[in-house]
């Protein structure tokens, strides 16, 4: 069976299988939804290392738990819920929701994809970029998930609010929160 | 119209297209109207494609590989091999109980049509044999039918003989007593064979119109 017809097996039997302790089934539903959750991940986080270990452990906790997993919502966004819950875990934890500082800072920003361009209008991006980063890390764990999965993965406020495990109106209330603070740096660069 | 401060809280969930219709008639209608909410709507689209350049996903190329080399050395709790094998035998037990439910009706259905059925399925064989106040030749029919209908049935085969012969009114009282008598030994005779199951069926029923009594055996084996 090719690579691909193997990607469009059935999900459920993919499921059935790993919950027998099919870890070959496991890895092709990691290979489905890798990208996705590692975005969640960087959604909160904000660095590459953190979000691609986090998203490992999500996997990991996945298979562990598969046995409780109901069919009532999609795989996905259990996953999503099992990586977000991880993240905002890992970033309170970790006291990491303070924007980085000294060298660990500097280190984390010059490896973030910045591809350095001479024209005026690349640099005006980069810089732009640098603050949106550095704006990011100040807003909440919350915060940060509910408009990057908003913004960046697309998600409907009710796939939000079933991921981070709140209401519709707390999910509106983040966003129109964290729209405004990173508003506020998107009107400074342009000052600037 | 509504104020710029009750619009700006629905800018973000009309971009998203999350408002109720009406609601996002009003705002596109005050967008249209004023520059402030119209800036803010665009600094909104302006920050979504910033932030979707902003976050970008490092190459995933040995990532599923990493995940399934940590999950080879772990074995599935037993906790989980548990509730694995629970499930599991949940979907049997409920292939067992559509399986039981299913033989049961059918049981059941048996059990309530089954006369029916095998009535019907005997029926298909079996010649009835309808006795009548006619003249019957067959023993049983025929002394049943003179027993039960008595008179009725004895008087033509009896008012013919006593019309040629000249039999008296007392003689052919006597004959249709005597008649009776055998008549009604014959049916006793007949239900005692009934009772000791040498029929394996039989109906009896009671024709109104022509006051008689129908008796319905199949052929013996």
């Amino acid at each position: 069976m090719s690579r691909a017809a193997r990607l469009e097996a059935d999900e459920t039997e993919l499921i059935r299988r790993a919950r027998e302790g099919d870890a070959e089934a496991f890895g092709l539903l990691v290979e489905r939804y890798q990208h996705r959750v590692v975005r969640v991940a960087m959604a909160v986080v904000h660095n590459q290392d953190d979000a691609l270990e986090l998203a490992q452990e999500t996997f990991v906790r996945a298979y562990e738990n598969l046995a409780k997993f109901e069919s009532r919502s999609s795989l996905s966004t259990w996953l999503y819920r099992i990586a977000a819950n991880l993240a905002i875990d890992f970033r309170r934890r970790e006291g990491r929701h303070t924007v980085l500082r000294g060298e660990e800072g500097e280190f984390e920003l010059g490896r973030l994809p910045s591809e350095r361009g001479n024209s005026f209008a690349e640099t005006a991006r980069n810089e732009l970029n640098r603050r949106l980063r550095e704006a990011l890390k100040e807003l909440t764990p919350e915060h940060r998930a509910v408009i990057l999965l908003r913004e960046v993965e697309g998600l409907s406020y009710d796939e939000i609010g079933d991921i981070l495990q709140c209401p519709r109106g707390t999910v509106m209330s983040r966003l129109h929160y964290a729209r405004n603070r990173l508003r506020g740096i998107l009107k400074d660069v342009d000052k600037d | 119209m509504a104020s710029c401060d009750e619009i700006h809280l629905l800018l973000g969930p009309f971009d998203d297209g999350e408002l109720e219709p009406h609601e996002m008639e009003d705002v596109a209608f005050h967008v249209v109207e004023c520059g402030e909410c119209k800036a803010a709507l665009e600094d909104y689209r302006a920050l979504g494609v910033a932030l979707r350049d902003v976050v970008t996903v490092p190459p995933l190329d040995h990532f599923a590989q990493a995940v399934t080399a940590r999950l080879e050395p772990r074995r599935i709790p037993v906790r989980v091999r548990l509730a694995n094998w629970w499930d599991s035998l949940g979907r049997l037990a409920s292939v067992i109980e559509f399986g039981g439910v299913a033989a049961a009706t059918a049981v059941l259905t048996m059990l309530i049509a089954g006369p029916d059925v095998r009535q019907f399925v005997t029926r298909r064989d079996a010649r009835p044999v309808v006795i009548a106040n006619a003249r019957a030749t067959a023993r049983p029919p025929a002394a049943l039918a003179s027993a039960n209908l008595g008179v009725a049935g004895a008087v033509p085969q009896l008012a013919s003989a006593s019309g040629e012969s000249g039999v008296t009114d007392d003689n052919l009282a006597n004959v249709i007593d005597q008649g009776k008598v055998k008549a009604a030994s014959d049916l006793q005779e007949m239900l005692s064979d009934l009772g000791a199951g040498q029929s394996p069926s039989v109906a009896v029923w009671n024709e109104p119109r022509t006051d008689t009594t129908v008796v319905w055996i199949p052929d013996q084996p």
